[in-house]
Protein backbone atom coordinates (compact mmCIF):
# COMPACT_ATOMS: atom_id res chain seq x y z
CA UNK A 1 0.00 0.00 0.00
CA UNK A 2 3.10 2.08 1.21
CA UNK A 3 4.57 1.15 -1.96
CA UNK A 4 1.87 2.21 -3.90
CA UNK A 5 1.36 5.93 -3.15
CA UNK A 6 5.10 6.25 -3.32
CA UNK A 7 5.50 5.55 -6.43
CA UNK A 8 2.88 7.49 -8.15
CA UNK A 9 4.24 10.61 -9.88
CA UNK A 10 3.19 14.47 -8.43
CA UNK A 11 1.74 15.15 -12.10
CA UNK A 12 -0.63 12.57 -11.22
CA UNK A 13 -2.13 13.96 -7.96
CA UNK A 14 -2.16 17.13 -9.50
CA UNK A 15 -4.38 16.66 -11.75
CA UNK A 16 -7.85 17.80 -11.36
CA UNK A 17 -10.93 15.29 -12.68
CA UNK A 18 -13.78 17.61 -12.08
CA UNK A 19 -16.84 16.48 -14.06
CA UNK A 20 -19.72 18.55 -15.32
CA UNK A 21 -23.01 17.00 -15.50
CA UNK A 22 -24.50 18.44 -18.91
CA UNK A 23 -28.15 19.23 -18.98
CA UNK A 24 -30.48 17.03 -21.29
CA UNK A 25 -34.14 16.76 -22.76
CA UNK A 26 -35.89 13.52 -23.43
CA UNK A 27 -38.45 13.81 -26.12
CA UNK A 28 -40.52 10.70 -26.65
CA UNK A 29 -41.50 8.77 -30.18
CA UNK A 30 -43.29 6.44 -31.04
CA UNK A 31 -40.29 3.97 -31.33
CA UNK A 32 -37.77 5.91 -30.37
CA UNK A 33 -36.61 8.04 -27.80
CA UNK A 34 -34.40 11.36 -28.35
CA UNK A 35 -31.69 12.89 -25.78
CA UNK A 36 -30.85 15.94 -26.62
CA UNK A 37 -27.60 16.81 -24.41
CA UNK A 38 -26.13 20.40 -23.81
CA UNK A 39 -22.15 20.07 -24.13
CA UNK A 40 -20.97 23.04 -25.98
CA UNK A 41 -17.13 23.21 -26.61
CA UNK A 42 -17.22 19.74 -27.30
CA UNK A 43 -16.99 18.37 -31.02
CA UNK A 44 -18.23 14.84 -32.05
CA UNK A 45 -14.92 13.75 -32.46
CA UNK A 46 -14.44 14.70 -28.75
CA UNK A 47 -17.55 12.69 -27.64
CA UNK A 48 -17.72 9.15 -26.55
CA UNK A 49 -21.77 7.55 -26.30
CA UNK A 50 -21.81 3.53 -25.03
CA UNK A 51 -24.61 1.37 -23.71
CA UNK A 52 -23.73 -1.04 -21.07
CA UNK A 53 -26.42 -3.15 -19.24
CA UNK A 54 -28.92 -0.42 -19.87
CA UNK A 55 -26.62 2.10 -18.62
CA UNK A 56 -26.06 5.04 -20.56
CA UNK A 57 -22.63 6.82 -20.86
CA UNK A 58 -21.71 10.22 -21.79
CA UNK A 59 -18.48 11.67 -22.17
CA UNK A 60 -17.13 15.23 -23.63
CA UNK A 61 -13.94 15.73 -23.91
CA UNK A 62 -13.08 19.63 -24.26
CA UNK A 63 -10.01 20.05 -25.93
CA UNK A 64 -9.99 24.12 -26.64
CA UNK A 65 -6.18 25.05 -26.44
CA UNK A 66 -4.99 28.35 -24.94
CA UNK A 67 -1.88 30.09 -26.80
CA UNK A 68 0.94 29.86 -24.62
CA UNK A 69 1.52 33.72 -23.74
CA UNK A 70 -2.01 33.68 -22.86
CA UNK A 71 -3.63 35.59 -19.85
CA UNK A 72 -6.75 35.00 -18.54
CA UNK A 73 -8.62 38.32 -17.75
CA UNK A 74 -12.19 36.98 -16.47
CA UNK A 75 -13.44 33.47 -16.47
CA UNK A 76 -16.63 31.67 -16.39
CA UNK A 77 -16.59 28.80 -18.03
CA UNK A 78 -15.97 25.31 -16.49
CA UNK A 79 -12.57 23.52 -18.14
CA UNK A 80 -14.09 20.48 -16.57
CA UNK A 81 -15.48 17.39 -18.77
CA UNK A 82 -18.80 16.42 -19.10
CA UNK A 83 -20.06 13.10 -17.68
CA UNK A 84 -23.46 12.10 -18.35
CA UNK A 85 -24.69 8.38 -16.97
CA UNK A 86 -28.09 7.50 -17.15
CA UNK A 87 -30.13 4.36 -15.95
CA UNK A 88 -32.08 3.67 -18.69
CA UNK A 89 -35.14 1.85 -18.05
CA UNK A 90 -36.72 0.50 -21.19
CA UNK A 91 -34.56 -1.93 -23.32
CA UNK A 92 -32.58 0.06 -26.71
CA UNK A 93 -32.20 -1.89 -29.65
CA UNK A 94 -28.33 -0.88 -29.80
CA UNK A 95 -27.17 -1.59 -33.13
CA UNK A 96 -29.77 1.38 -34.08
CA UNK A 97 -28.16 4.04 -31.96
CA UNK A 98 -27.39 7.28 -34.10
CA UNK A 99 -26.46 10.63 -32.40
CA UNK A 100 -24.78 13.45 -34.29
CA UNK A 101 -23.39 16.85 -32.63
CA UNK A 102 -24.37 20.07 -33.64
CA UNK A 103 -24.06 23.51 -32.69
CA UNK A 104 -22.68 22.02 -28.98
CA UNK A 105 -25.86 19.92 -28.70
CA UNK A 106 -25.56 16.20 -29.19
CA UNK A 107 -29.07 14.15 -30.23
CA UNK A 108 -28.48 10.95 -29.15
CA UNK A 109 -31.64 8.65 -31.03
CA UNK A 110 -32.49 5.71 -29.44
CA UNK A 111 -34.89 3.25 -30.88
CA UNK A 112 -36.45 0.92 -28.48
CA UNK A 113 -36.50 -2.71 -29.03
CA UNK A 114 -38.67 -4.60 -30.77
CA UNK A 115 -39.17 -6.66 -28.02
CA UNK A 116 -40.06 -3.39 -25.69
CA UNK A 117 -42.81 -2.10 -27.79
CA UNK A 118 -46.14 -2.28 -26.68
CA UNK A 119 -47.82 -5.49 -28.55
CA UNK A 120 -51.06 -6.11 -29.58
CA UNK A 121 -52.66 -9.67 -29.12
CA UNK A 122 -55.51 -10.86 -31.82
CA UNK A 123 -58.49 -12.85 -30.30
CA UNK A 124 -58.90 -16.01 -32.35
CA UNK B 1 -42.82 4.49 -19.03
CA UNK B 2 -40.29 6.67 -18.36
CA UNK B 3 -37.01 6.03 -20.43
CA UNK B 4 -34.38 7.35 -17.32
CA UNK B 5 -34.76 5.23 -14.33
CA UNK B 6 -34.59 6.98 -11.24
CA UNK B 7 -30.58 7.30 -10.88
CA UNK B 8 -28.49 5.26 -7.90
CA UNK B 9 -27.31 6.99 -5.93
CA UNK B 10 -23.71 5.30 -5.97
CA UNK B 11 -23.81 5.51 -9.70
CA UNK B 12 -23.34 8.80 -9.81
CA UNK B 13 -23.61 10.78 -6.49
CA UNK B 14 -24.25 14.06 -7.51
CA UNK B 15 -27.83 13.35 -9.24
CA UNK B 16 -29.91 13.57 -6.26
CA UNK B 17 -29.03 16.65 -5.62
CA UNK B 18 -28.80 17.94 -9.10
CA UNK B 19 -32.37 16.92 -9.19
CA UNK B 20 -33.10 18.80 -6.14
CA UNK B 21 -31.62 21.77 -6.66
CA UNK B 22 -33.46 21.69 -9.95
CA UNK B 23 -36.87 20.95 -9.00
CA UNK B 24 -36.86 23.41 -5.62
CA UNK B 25 -34.40 26.40 -6.84
CA UNK B 26 -34.26 26.56 -10.48
CA UNK B 27 -32.37 29.49 -10.79
CA UNK B 28 -29.53 28.14 -8.33
CA UNK B 29 -29.12 24.73 -9.95
CA UNK B 30 -27.98 27.30 -13.17
CA UNK B 31 -25.22 28.94 -10.42
CA UNK B 32 -22.40 29.66 -12.85
CA UNK B 33 -23.89 32.67 -13.78
CA UNK B 34 -25.92 33.61 -10.68
CA UNK B 35 -22.39 33.74 -9.09
CA UNK B 36 -21.47 36.06 -11.73
CA UNK B 37 -23.73 38.49 -10.36
CA UNK B 38 -26.08 37.78 -14.07
CA UNK B 39 -29.25 36.52 -12.64
CA UNK B 40 -31.77 35.18 -15.62
CA UNK B 41 -30.87 33.73 -18.70
CA UNK B 42 -27.21 35.06 -19.56
CA UNK B 43 -24.25 34.03 -21.41
CA UNK B 44 -21.48 32.51 -19.54
CA UNK B 45 -17.94 33.89 -20.74
CA UNK B 46 -13.90 33.76 -20.99
CA UNK B 47 -11.51 36.69 -21.67
CA UNK B 48 -8.09 35.59 -22.05
CA UNK B 49 -5.34 37.96 -24.08
CA UNK B 50 -2.56 37.79 -25.68
CA UNK B 51 0.61 39.80 -26.90
CA UNK B 52 -1.32 40.68 -30.08
CA UNK B 53 -5.09 40.67 -29.00
CA UNK B 54 -7.72 39.96 -26.91
CA UNK B 55 -10.38 37.20 -27.08
CA UNK B 56 -13.71 36.58 -25.58
CA UNK B 57 -15.75 32.81 -25.63
CA UNK B 58 -18.89 32.47 -25.02
CA UNK B 59 -21.32 29.22 -24.35
CA UNK B 60 -24.23 29.84 -26.92
CA UNK B 61 -25.15 25.95 -27.59
CA UNK B 62 -28.00 25.53 -30.25
CA UNK B 63 -27.25 28.62 -31.38
CA UNK B 64 -26.79 28.99 -35.40
CA UNK B 65 -25.20 31.56 -36.58
CA UNK B 66 -27.74 33.70 -37.96
CA UNK B 67 -29.63 33.77 -34.86
CA UNK B 68 -26.74 35.36 -33.02
CA UNK B 69 -25.90 39.50 -33.56
CA UNK B 70 -23.11 40.96 -32.87
CA UNK B 71 -22.50 44.89 -31.89
CA UNK B 72 -19.55 47.33 -31.63
CA UNK B 73 -19.83 50.59 -29.75
CA UNK B 74 -18.15 52.79 -28.15
CA UNK B 75 -15.89 49.94 -27.13
CA UNK B 76 -18.71 47.84 -25.66
CA UNK B 77 -19.19 44.74 -27.49
CA UNK B 78 -23.10 43.84 -27.39
CA UNK B 79 -23.82 40.05 -28.22
CA UNK B 80 -27.59 38.99 -28.71
CA UNK B 81 -28.57 35.64 -29.29
CA UNK B 82 -32.32 34.87 -30.17
CA UNK B 83 -33.72 31.62 -31.38
CA UNK B 84 -37.05 29.95 -31.34
CA UNK B 85 -37.87 26.90 -28.81
CA UNK B 86 -38.65 23.84 -30.81
CA UNK B 87 -41.48 23.11 -28.06
CA UNK B 88 -43.01 25.79 -26.86
CA UNK B 89 -43.78 28.56 -29.54
CA UNK B 90 -42.00 30.98 -27.07
CA UNK B 91 -38.47 32.79 -28.11
CA UNK B 92 -35.18 32.01 -25.87
CA UNK B 93 -33.67 35.53 -25.98
CA UNK B 94 -30.19 36.29 -24.64
CA UNK B 95 -28.18 38.90 -24.55
CA UNK B 96 -25.03 39.94 -23.03
CA UNK B 97 -22.63 43.40 -22.87
CA UNK B 98 -18.85 43.65 -21.93
CA UNK B 99 -16.20 46.63 -22.23
CA UNK B 100 -13.35 45.72 -24.51
CA UNK B 101 -10.99 48.25 -23.92
CA UNK B 102 -9.94 51.07 -25.87
CA UNK B 103 -6.66 49.73 -27.64
CA UNK B 104 -8.87 46.97 -29.62
CA UNK B 105 -8.45 47.81 -33.26
CA UNK B 106 -12.04 47.60 -34.06
CA UNK B 107 -12.33 47.02 -37.74
CA UNK B 108 -10.29 43.96 -37.28
CA UNK B 109 -12.69 42.29 -35.19
CA UNK B 110 -13.84 38.87 -36.13
CA UNK B 111 -15.49 36.09 -34.74
CA UNK B 112 -16.17 32.32 -35.48
CA UNK B 113 -18.53 29.92 -33.75
CA UNK B 114 -17.60 26.01 -33.53
CA UNK B 115 -20.06 23.83 -30.91
CA UNK B 116 -21.83 26.21 -29.65
CA UNK B 117 -19.17 28.45 -28.67
CA UNK B 118 -18.44 31.63 -29.95
CA UNK B 119 -14.69 32.98 -30.25
CA UNK B 120 -14.18 36.59 -31.06
CA UNK B 121 -11.20 37.55 -32.10
CA UNK B 122 -9.79 41.61 -31.04
CA UNK B 123 -6.32 42.43 -32.09
CA UNK B 124 -5.12 45.08 -30.54
CA UNK B 125 -4.27 48.65 -32.35
CA UNK B 126 -0.23 49.08 -33.00
CA UNK B 127 1.23 51.46 -30.13
CA UNK B 128 1.09 55.23 -32.07
CA UNK B 129 4.82 55.14 -32.90
CA UNK B 130 6.64 58.01 -31.68
CA UNK B 131 7.31 60.51 -35.00
CA UNK B 132 10.55 61.53 -36.04
CA UNK B 133 10.61 65.30 -37.27
CA UNK B 134 13.19 65.92 -39.70
CA UNK B 135 14.15 69.60 -40.17
CA UNK B 136 14.79 71.33 -43.83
Amino acid sequence: MSNELATQSPTACEKVTTRLRPRYNVSEDKDAYTIDVTMPGVGKEDTVISLQDNELLIEGKRTAALPVDARWLHREISEADYHLRLQLNIDIDADGITANAEDGILKIHLPIAEAAKPRSIRIS
Amino acid sequence: MKLIKHDAFFSDPWTDLDRFLETTLPELANWNSLRFNNFGRSIPLDVYETEGERVIRLELPGFKRKEIELELENSVLTVTAERKDKKSDSKVHMNRSISIGDDVDTEKVNAELSNGILEIHMPKQEQAKPRQITIK
